[in-house]
C-alpha cells in the first residue's frame, strides 16, 4: 500500500465515522479539536482501522493518533507498502 | 519470594461532606445534567471544605480500617499513602498520618503512580509482610483533585472528586490474599495525563500559573481508548499467572475512572456487568482512592463472601496498570 492509497482508507473510514465530514481530510486535521472526534468516536477509529486494514495497533501507538496525518503514517508503518512514498 | 501469605484484614474510607452536583456542573459550564451523567456515570462529587487537606481525608478512613482490622497502632510497621495530591512535596503525607494515628516507629513514604498508586501499594504492602519485614501494613490511597481540576475544564471537572479509601494488610492462611499481580508503564506517554507546573520540571511560578498549569491535563481520547483496553488486557494476565479462568472470578473492581470506560472493557470481555463495581455515581472519579473506597463500599454491602476472588484494576498517569488478584479471607473465619 502506498501513502495515497493509505490516505483513501483513512478518508473512507474518517468519512463512514463523520458523515458531516470530508470525503477529503488535510493531514493536518486534528482529530478531536478539528474533526470533533470524541471518546467513543476515538474507539470506533482505531477498531475501524484494525478490522479494515487488518493491522494491530498497540497501546503506545494510540498516543501517537492525534491527526488525520498520525493516522496515515500508522497505517503505512503497519502495512507493507509497495515503495517509499512519505512524501506524497 | 513469598513466605507468608499476606492479604486485606479491613477497609475505610472517608469521604468530604460538601456536595458538588452536576446540576452546579451544567450552569457552570452551560451543559445539561443528562450530558454530563451519560459521558461520566457520576451525579455527584464529595468535595473538601476549605483548609481540608489530603491527610485529613486520608486518617477518617484509617482509623476505620485500623478499627475493622482489629488492628492497635503499635501492630503497624509501615504506612504508605498512594497519592498524587500529597498534603506537602516534602514530607511524606504517610509521616502526617502516622503522628495523626500514633503510630510508633514505622516506615512511611508515598508512592506516586496515579490511579494506579493503590494497586501498586498493595503489592508492596503484601510483600512487606510476606517477608517478614513488619506484621502489618496500613495502606491508603487518597485525593484531593478538587485542588487540580481546573475551574475552566469542563472534562476535568465532570470527573473528579475528593475521598480516601484505606486498608490493613497482614498475615493471611496460605491460599487467600494476594496471588497473582500484573503491572506496567508506557513512559514514553507520561505526557497523556499530566499536571504541567509544581515540580522541578517547571515550578509553580506566577507565569506558569498564569497559564493554569497547575491543573491537570489529559488527552482524553487516547486516553479512553488505553484504559478501555488495559482494564480487561491486565486483568486477564493476572487471572492467567494465578492459574484461573475469568469464570472463577467472583468480584472485578477497577479504578473507577469513568463508568463508560468500565462498561466498554466489560463488554470487549464478555462479562456479566453484575461481576463488575461500579461506585461513582456519588463520588466521582477519585483516583488512587476509588479502588479502596470501592472495595469498602461492596464490603460492607455485603457483595464480598470468604473465598471470593477479587480482581482489582488500576490505570491511568504514567500511563501505568496494575491489577492484582487477591482471594478474599474473612477475619471471622
Amino acid at each position: 500500500m502506498n501513502r495515497e492509497q493509505a490516505c483513501a482508507e483513512v478518508s473512507a473510514i474518517l468519512h463512514e465515522l463523520l458523515p458531516d465530514s470530508g470525503p477529503a481530510y488535510q493531514a493536518q486535521q486534528h482529530l478531536q479539536r478539528d474533526l470533533g472526534i470524541d471518546s467513543i468516536r476515538f474507539v470506533q477509529l482505531v477498531l475501524a482501522l484494525e478490522d479494515r486494514l487488518t493491522i494491530a495497533i498497540d497501546d503506545a501507538d494510540l498516543f501517537r493518533l492525534r491527526s488525520v496525518g498520525d493516522c496515515v503514517d500508522l497505517v503505512m508503518e503497519r502495512l507493507p507498502h509497495v515503495g517509499d512514498e512519505r512524501g506524497v | 519470594m513469598i513466605t507468608i501469605g499476606a492479604g486485606i484484614l479491613g477497609t475505610g474510607a472517608y469521604l468530604p461532606d460538601n456536595v458538588l452536583s452536576n446540576q452546579e456542573l451544567a450552569e457552570h459550564f452551560g451543559v445539561t445534567t443528562d450530558w454530563i451523567y451519560e459521558r461520566t456515570g457520576i451525579h455527584n462529587r464529595r468535595i473538601v471544605a476549605p483548609g481540608q487537606a489530603c491527610s485529613d481525608l486520608a486518617i477518617a478512613a484509617a482509623r476505620q480500617a485500623l478499627t475493622a482490622s482489629g488492628t492497635t497502632p503499635d501492630e503497624i510497621g509501615m504506612v504508605i499513602m498512594a497519592t498524587s495530591t500529597a498534603d506537602y512535596r516534602m514530607p511524606a503525607t504517610a509521616a502526617i498520618v502516622q503522628g495523626a494515628l500514633g503510630i510508633p516507629a514505622a516506615a512511611c513514604f508515598d508512592l506516586s503512580a496515579a490511579c494506579s498508586g493503590f494497586v501498586y501499594g498493595l503489592v508492596v504492602a503484601c510483600h512487606a509482610v510476606s517477608c517478614g519485614f513488619c506484621p502489618k501494613v496500613l495502606l491508603i490511597g487518597a485525593e484531593v483533585l478538587s485542588q487540580v481540576a481546573s475551574p475552566a475544564d469542563c472534562d476535568s471537572a465532570i470527573l473528579f472528586g475528593d475521598g480516601a479509601g484505606a486498608v490493613v494488610l497482614g498475615a493471611v492462611p496460605d491460599g487467600y490474599g494476594l496471588l497473582a499481580t500484573d503491572a506496567g508503564s508506557i513512559g514514553s506517554e507520561h505526557g497523556a495525563i499530566v499536571i504541567p507546573a509544581g515540580g522541578s520540571r517547571l515550578p509553580a511560578s506566577p507565569e506558569a500559573l498564569a497559564e493554569q498549569l497547575q491543573y491537570v491535563r489529559m488527552d482524553g481520547q487516547q486516553v479512553f481508548m488505553f484504559a478501555m483496553r488495559v482494564l480487561g488486557n491486565s486483568a486477564m494476565r493476572v487471572i492467567q499467572k494465578a492459574g484461573l479462568s475469568l469464570e472463577d472470578i467472583d468480584l472485578f473492581i477497577p479504578h473507577q475512572a469513568n463508568r463508560r470506560i468500565i462498561e466498554a472493557a466489560a463488554g470487549r470481555l464478555d462479562l456479566p456487568m453484575d461481576k463488575i463495581v461500579i461506585d461513582l455515581e456519588q463520588c466521582g472519579n477519585t483516583s488512587a482512592a476509588s479502588i479502596p473506597i470501592a472495595l469498602h463500599n461492596v464490603l460492607h454491602a455485603g457483595r464480598i463472601r470468604h473465598g471470593d476472588r477479587l480482581v482489582l484494576t488500576g490505570f491511568g498517569g504514567g500511563v501505568s496498570w496494575g491489577s492484582a488478584l487477591v482471594r478474599w479471607h474473612s477475619v471471622e473465619e
